[in-house]
């Protein structure tokens, strides 16, 4: 006898995956069901490249965001090279230069895997697909309105029920950290970052706004923070912004565009390239958000066509974990087997119905079982994968794939 | 749901919690279970490094963790309250009567971010010597010149012949949120931050 000997590893690198059949098809069908969320809205579909040249992306991204980027030297050009860490800049680039002779608003969308690098962090760089969508070219919060109402639709027409989104204004906090200096920036920065309201307070002590920038850490809540927030920042350059942000509230709440909003002015955890309205789709279970996106006036201009732009990119493991798990999708499948099974697979197939031939029939049902076949359909009988014998469905005259479909949908499924 | 540290933390915690009226003396009741059910609050029992783990992924809504920890991992956690417990030093200690060490140190620890990240400000490329316990046997047995720990009392050190050198930093305990709870149940979160506030500046 052969010694047994376990298969071979054959490692992946730090934070790369595979999906196996059952989860590949349960992820296509959630972007296909975004896809069509988004083509429901009028968005179109582009498909950027996986890496572009570094000097291109860090013209978007800026530079705090340059360090997540993993790079590599193009061996045929020298270049630097820069897998993506982000979409946006990327569709940025591409309506600047491709699609400039087009009248806005644009509306876009894309299915991407973007590559980040977190040097040192609990979770190390890793490959995250995402779908997102951009629209562009159109002022004020009619353009957020429209597409967080996307967002919305998108993650309700795949199954999700419970999620908040989160509100702020980048221009919130910028207004209020203006004068400080760059280290004590840096500190207030990274303690808003960590909602650590005392070490806020510290760090903008002798600054003009450090009472109101201690108070941002805390407004986390529903629409009675933006109350709260009036208070603490009334004559602050940031009291406007606050303003706008309720006028916003109040529109989306109206819309009933997502099951609920949350206020959460000490959010500072975004791309530099965001202007205005930054927000977060939050849900139980992935302990990170299902969705983030916001408005980024900038950045079309510096690829040279200044554009008004919101977007969003849903993180797609992410969404996966937030959702129920996984049904069986494969179902409806038939595996045909015996003389006359390569006939009936071609009628199966155009009427719809998904087939496979095994041409031995005593491995027909072993093969439904591995592969999550729902049906075996030999000359002799039918069974279902589980294993219980039906009567044959097919007379020598019958159409087989009504029979089938019939036999499907009398069965509970499609 | 709330992960806290197994340990010499978890007494003053308790009494803490009590005083902004939350009873969770169901920690120090002598049981193995690692999931108490007490003062309307769901605690995971876990070792003090696990708890930014299991709270950035999201697995507990809030933890209770040292900010040596915090400082050494970087876990991406929100800190929204330090609640004044657990009050030590993360210091440097070495041999009593010893001479600085020069040239490039051989430093044990268990904090090897926290302790290059303080002898890299001043210029001193030390040898780092990760080890999970017992820090201060190193010096003892010539592993290395010096060890970067934090120290409540100092009582260990001098019963192992070893002196405080420097304080690298005051250390104490934080209240940490997963990123997606702090938001998604803001209203839960905030009340108890409030409460534990509360009880914090009652006792001044």
């Amino acid at each position: 006898m052969a010694p047994v000997t376990a298969p071979p590893l054959h490692p992946l690198p730090i934070g790369m995956r595979d999906l196996l059949p059952e989860e590949a098809r349960a992820r296509r069908d959630l972007t296909h069901a975004l896809a069509h969320a988004a083509t429901l809205h009028g968005y179109d579909p582009v498909i950027p490249p996986a890496f572009e040249l570094y000097e291109t992306l860090e013209r978007g991204l800026g530079r705090s965001g340059a360090g997540d980027v993993l790079c590599f030297v193009e061996p045929e050009s020298g270049e630097i090279a820069a897998l993506r860490p982000d979409v946006t800049p990327q569709i940025a680039r591409l309506i600047a230069t491709r699609l400039g002779d087009r009248p806005p608003p644009i509306r876009l969308f894309y299915e991407a895997t973007v590559v980040r690098r977190r040097a040192g962090r609990a979770r190390p760089h890793r490959q995250i697909p995402q779908f997102g969508a951009e629209l562009v070219g159109v002022h004020g919060h009619d353009a957020e309105i429209e597409l967080v109402a996307l967002l919305g639709a998108a993650l309700r027409a795949v199954g999700l029920t419970k999620f908040a989104l989160d509100l702020q204004d980048t221009r919130i906090v910028r207004s209020l950290v203006a004068d400080l200096a760059p280290d004590a920036l840096a500190d207030v920065t990274r303690a808003l970052g960590a909602r650590d309201a005392a070490a806020a307070r510290a760090a903008a002590k002798g600054g003009p706004h450090a009472a109101a920038l201690g108070a941002l850490a805390e407004l986390t809540g529903d629409a009675s923070v933006l109350v709260e927030a009036r208070r603490a920042l009334a004559g602050t350059p940031a009291s406007p912004f606050v303003d706008e942000l309720g006028a916003l509230h109040a529109a989306l709440t109206e819309r009933d565009a997502v099951p609920r909003l949350v206020v959460d002015l000490g959010e500072v955890r975004h791309f530099d390239y965001y202007t205005g309205v930054v927000f977060h789709a939050v849900a139980p279970g992935p302990g990170e958000p299902v969705a983030a996106g916001g408005r980024y006036d900038d950045l079309l201009g510096r690829y040279g066509a200044p554009h008004p732009a919101v977007g969003f990119g849903v993180v797609l493991d992410a969404l996966a974990l937030a959702l129920p798990p996984i049904e069986d999708r494969g179902r409806g499948r038939v595996v045909l087997t015996g003389p006359a099974a390569s006939a009936r697979a071609g009628a199966l197939r155009a009427a719809g119905v998904a087939c496979v031939v095994v041409p031995a029939p005593g491995d027909a049902l072993a093969h439904a079982r591995a592969w999550g076949y729902e049906m075996v359909i030999g000359d002799v009988c039918t069974m279902v994968a589980t294993g219980a014998a039906l009567p044959t469905p097919f007379d020598r005259d019958e159409d087989p794939a009504s029979a089938i479909r019939e036999m499907l949908r009398a069965h509970g499924s499609k | 749901m709330v992960a806290v540290p197994k340990g010499r933390i978890l007494k003053p915690l308790v009494a803490l919690f009590a005083r902004a009226g939350i009873d969770s003396a169901g920690l120090l009741s002598d049981d193995r279970s690692l999931v108490r059910d007490t003062g309307g609050l769901r605690f995971l029992l876990l070792k003090p490094d696990d708890v930014p783990t299991y709270v950035e992924y999201g697995a507990a809504d809030l933890g209770v963790c040292g900010r040596d920890v915090l400082d050494e991992r970087e876990p991406d956690v929100y800190r929204p309250l330090d609640l004044g417990i657990g009050v030590c030093r993360l210091v440097v200690a070495g041999p009593v009567g010893a001479p600085p060490p020069g040239g490039r140190p051989r430093v044990a620890t268990k904090y090897p971010r926290s302790a290059a990240a303080h002898f890299g400000a001043r210029g001193v490329q030390p040898e780092i010597v990760y080890v999970q316990g017992s820090v201060e046997l190193a010096p003892v047995t010539g592993l290395a010149d010096v060890i970067v720990d934090i120290v409540e009392t100092g009582t260990t050190l001098a019963e192992n012949g070893l002196a405080i050198v420097e304080t690298v930093k005051p250390v104490s305990t934080a209240l940490i949120a997963n990123r997606v709870s702090y938001k998604y149940y803001a209203a839960e979160v905030r009340a108890l931050v409030r409460r534990l506030e509360g009880a914090l500046a009652a006792a001044g």
